[in-house]
């Protein structure tokens, strides 16, 4: 059991999302950085899914209620535990009373901007239409379908300690699945449906182009900036259609907007392309300012980077199952 | 375990020629069996006093030198951070971590087992060791 002390704006339980609730018109929400969420779950022998904590507004500090092991994972705020520094991308132990404190993400080239709080069994909220992430526009789905506030108390779901034989941690996506171009934040992208519609020089500046995250980005959509505004070879005219996070719409001022995870689940914007899904925890993790590159890919190209993501989570679970107890866990889940 | 026991030494040596494992070494309290293939798939055995087998692995050996407790490949610091965990000189708490031994994708940290100061980083960034190869001198308070 932990409660929250002071919490920033906006930090909600997520899990991988409400998946195959679209039909119904209801958003997927889900961590930004899936992989993040399921690394801190490995790390705790919970299933990848399970629920944790998002914080994207630091600081956040909590207390302990009882004795429990917990995970930390995403953006590096130089955790520390009743004063003392806990690694980043690691599992560790916390005694009933003391405080975890997470404070801003550290600056530098490889910055990232939401940290995950992974608890044992993940954290305990009812699940609504098959997912326990907090889905903001239908206010329902983690705590009362609404952000963390001061006073907060939240269980986990497996609340004795989980057996860990060695608090270990683990080498993060960032550095072993790097995607760099020029330096920058790379993504893969799908050209989608109204790519053709689009100028030639406009579809070429897409690709060359940097692309600043405005201040007007969040857990629904980043709005990107650009100096070359995209040009449709004629003023387009749609209804509003099915979309999915990753897709990237280019509104009538020419500058993207990409849908994130609490995206709406129709729109009526063109579509240029759609970042694949296995490189979407990279912009969730892009910060507000940041400038990030776009690749064009093929469906072939997207399969295989979703299928490399899953192995490295895959290798990543082996790998920690190695350090658990042979009754443990890990074992069980084998 | 008896590490004497000759009949279980066989069996031990009989399942590591089946390996493809050169060296083993099981370390007790009071004795240390080494058992290395030779050429040809032999076993060599050796049963020796663990001070010894300690000694003579490390002539540099120090009451406070943190040895790894796992294969791995040294960072000293963190794959997301660019400053060590630790530096010479510096003072450590009971339970901090120095470094970290990287397998696979998995970071062990490895603590300082009492408060104390930095004495010597023994290993440097990318340096494969191996169990019980020393790492950090530690300088008691």
């Amino acid at each position: 059991m932990i409660e929250v002390l002071h919490t920033g704006a906006l930090t909600t339980v997520q899990d991988m999302g409400r998946l195959g609730a679209l039909r119904w018109g209801v958003g997927t929400a889900g961590a930004m950085d899936r992989l993040a969420l399921a690394a801190g779950n490995i790390l705790l022998g919970n299933d990848d899914d399970a629920a944790a904590i998002e914080v994207q507004v630091f600081p956040l500090r909590l207390r302990f209620l009882a004795d429990g092991d917990f995970a930390l994972t995403g953006a590096d705020g130089d955790a520390r535990l009743d004063g003392q520094p806990l690694l980043p991308w690691s599992a560790h132990r916390a005694r009933a009373g003391q405080e975890l404190h997470l404070g801003l993400p550290r600056l530098g080239p490889a910055r990232t901007s939401r940290s995950y709080l992974c608890l044992p069994g993940g954290v305990d909220v009812p699940a609504v239409l098959g997912s326990r992430s907090t889905q903001m526009r239908g206010a329902f789905g983690g705590l009362e379908g609404r952000p963390l506030r001061n006073g907060d108390q939240l269980r986990a779901a497996a609340p004795q300690p989980a057996r860990l034989a060695r608090f270990h941690g683990l080498v993060p996506p960032e550095q072993a699945l790097p995607l760099r171009v020029d330096g920058l934040r790379a993504l893969r992208v799908l050209p989608a449906a109204e790519y053709d519609k689009y100028t030639a020089e406009s579809r070429a500046a897409f690709w060359r182009n940097p692309w600043k995250i405005t201040m007007q980005s969040d857990r629904y959509g980043y709005r990107l900036a650009g100096d070359e505004p995209l040009q449709p070879v004629a003023a387009l005219e749609m209804r509003s259609h099915g979309i999915v996070p990753g897709v990237i719409q280019v509104p009538p001022d020419g500058q993207p907007i990409v849908q994130m995870r609490d995206g709406q689940p129709t729109g009526g914007y063109p579509k240029l392309g759609t970042v694949i899904e296995a490189d979407l925890w990279r912009l969730g993790q892009a910060p507000i300012g940041e400038r990030v590159r776009f690749v064009e890919t093929d469906w072939e190209g997207a399969l295989d980077a979703l299928e490399e993501t899953r192995a490295w989570l895959q290798e990543a679970r082996r790998q920690v199952a190695l350090y658990a107890p042979l009754d443990g866990l890990a074992e069980a889940r084998a | 375990m008896n590490l004497q026991d000759k009949a279980w030494i066989q069996a031990l040596a009989t399942q590591l020629a089946a390996t493809d494992i050169d060296q083993l070494e099981l370390a007790g309290p009071a004795l240390t069996l080494r058992l290395a293939r030779a050429p040809g798939g032999a076993v060599d055995a050796e049963v020796l006093p663990t001070a010894q087998a300690v000694a003579a692995g490390d002539t540099a050996y120090t009451p406070m030198t943190l040895r790894a407790g796992s294969v791995g490949v040294v960072r000293l610091a963190h794959p997301v951070r660019e400053e060590a965990l630790v530096q010479a000189g510096e003072p450590v708490a009971a339970g901090q971590p120095l470094l970290l031994l990287q397998v696979g994708q998995v970071l062990l940290p490895v603590t300082a087992t009492r408060a104390g100061r930095v004495r010597q980083v023994l290993v440097a960034p990318g340096d494969m060791v191996g169990y019980g190869h020393p790492l950090v001198e530690i300088e008691p308070d």
